[in-house]
């Protein structure tokens, strides 16, 4: 295995992901290289620092914090789930919310409006070919008076 | 090295831990709980939230953290995180480990906050002394055997600590791509699968950046350390 290749492979030979022959190759390369040597030690050192950090923790009110986070958001105040398995999305909720307002509003407001005036009355007097707006009522005109 | 770090998810819910034969494996069993436990999330049900909560905290704080560089930003992201996986818990379909769903939850978010912090000028890490007290006063300031190796003079805990807080500096000085992977693989201890799953890379990708990552931390190690 040339130097080049070796320096390549090392961090997947720290991390055991060479094959058995891959390694074999690198570990005869390593013994007779001591700057892949120098270098193999390094890596280690570094990998051996990194995983022994200790982990952080982080507050010990956090899922308090998470919830109110929730609340504040709205979301949790509301379950769409209705007893199914999966929640339904706001978004459908909200459709099917504003179609039944919808379906209401027609139900509720245009359709009585329409039984209520209908139609005007198709004349069948003898004037109904008379204008029907004749305009304003001259000055000599009878007005009816509320 | 990798994924000894994530224990099974513990249910402290009596209707967690369901009644199994004995045949089944810790990891079986474990397997079970979880899926259980996230068929409840999708219900909306509380519990099940908090437990889940409870149960991954750590390890996506953590992380964050180890990301990020600042606590505070970590904590307020770390609970955008959670907030997340309980509004969109109908989108985990169960194809992945809920942990790499959620680890992917947490990269997002990670990334999303570092862009809104460049897009304001705001430095990531704190100083080093500061994060140094603050692992000091969380108790965190005792190292590792192996972290007493890297540095010469073993009995100094002052000396671990700088080095903990001359690490975080040193990756947030960093790509944040290498930073992730080396976050990902050399901190949290996920294996190379989990991590193309997480990152949407492929493995090799994985493998050649994560050596150049380690490569650019202990040369800067390295100066610090002559």
């Amino acid at each position: 295995m040339d130097h080049q290749r070796a320096q390549e492979l090392l961090s997947d030979y720290l991390d055991g992901e060479l094959s058995g022959e891959s390694a074999a190759e690198l570990e005869q390369h390593l013994e007779g290289c001591e700057e892949c040597q120098v270098e193999v030690e390094s890596l280690r050192e570094t990998l051996s620092v990194l995983g022994g950090l200790k982990p952080v923790e982080p507050s010990p009110d956090f899922l308090q914090q998470v919830n109110q986070k929730l609340r504040r958001r709205g979301k949790s105040a509301f379950d769409f789930s209705f007893g199914l398995d999966r929640k339904i999305p706001f978004e459908a909720v909200s459709m099917v919310l504003l179609g039944i307002l919808l379906a209401l509003y027609l139900l509720l407001v245009v359709l009585p409006k329409e039984r209520v005036d209908p139609d005007p009355p198709v004349r069948t007097r003898p004037d109904a070919g008379a204008p029907m707006n004749p305009g304003p009522p001259g000055p000599g005109s009878r007005t009816m008076k509320p | 090295m990798p994924s000894s770090k994530d224990p099974p998810p513990a249910s402290t819910d009596k209707d967690a831990a369901p009644p199994l034969g004995e045949a089944l494996t810790d990891a079986e069993r474990a397997k079970v709980q979880e899926r259980r436990l996230v068929r409840r999330l999708r219900r909306g049900d509380q519990r099940a939230f908090a437990t889940i909560v409870r149960t991954y905290q750590q390890r996506v704080f953590n992380m964050v953290f180890r990301f990020l560089g600042n606590r505070e930003e970590a904590e307020d992201v770390a609970q955008d995180v959670f907030v997340t996986v309980y509004q969109s818990a109908a989108n985990f379909r169960g194809d992945s480990k809920f942990s790499t769903w959620l680890y992917r939850v947490t990269v997002n978010h990670c990334k999303n906050r570092l862009k809104y912090l460049k897009r304001r000028g705001r430095h990531m890490g704190r100083p080093l002394d500061e994060i140094a007290e603050h692992q000091m006063a969380q108790g965190s300031g005792e190292t590792q055997p192996a972290f007493h190796a890297a540095i010469p003079r073993p009995d100094d805990l002052a000396q671990g600590r700088q080095l903990e807080a001359l690490i975080q500096r040193e990756m947030a000085k960093m790509d944040e791509d290498h930073r992730l992977l080396l976050v990902l693989r050399d901190i949290q201890g996920l294996s190379y699968q989990e991590m193309a799953e997480v990152t949407g890379l492929n493995v090799g990708t994985i493998k050649s950046r994560l050596h150049r990552a380690r490569l650019a931390l202990k040369e800067a190690l390295a100066r610090h350390m002559q």
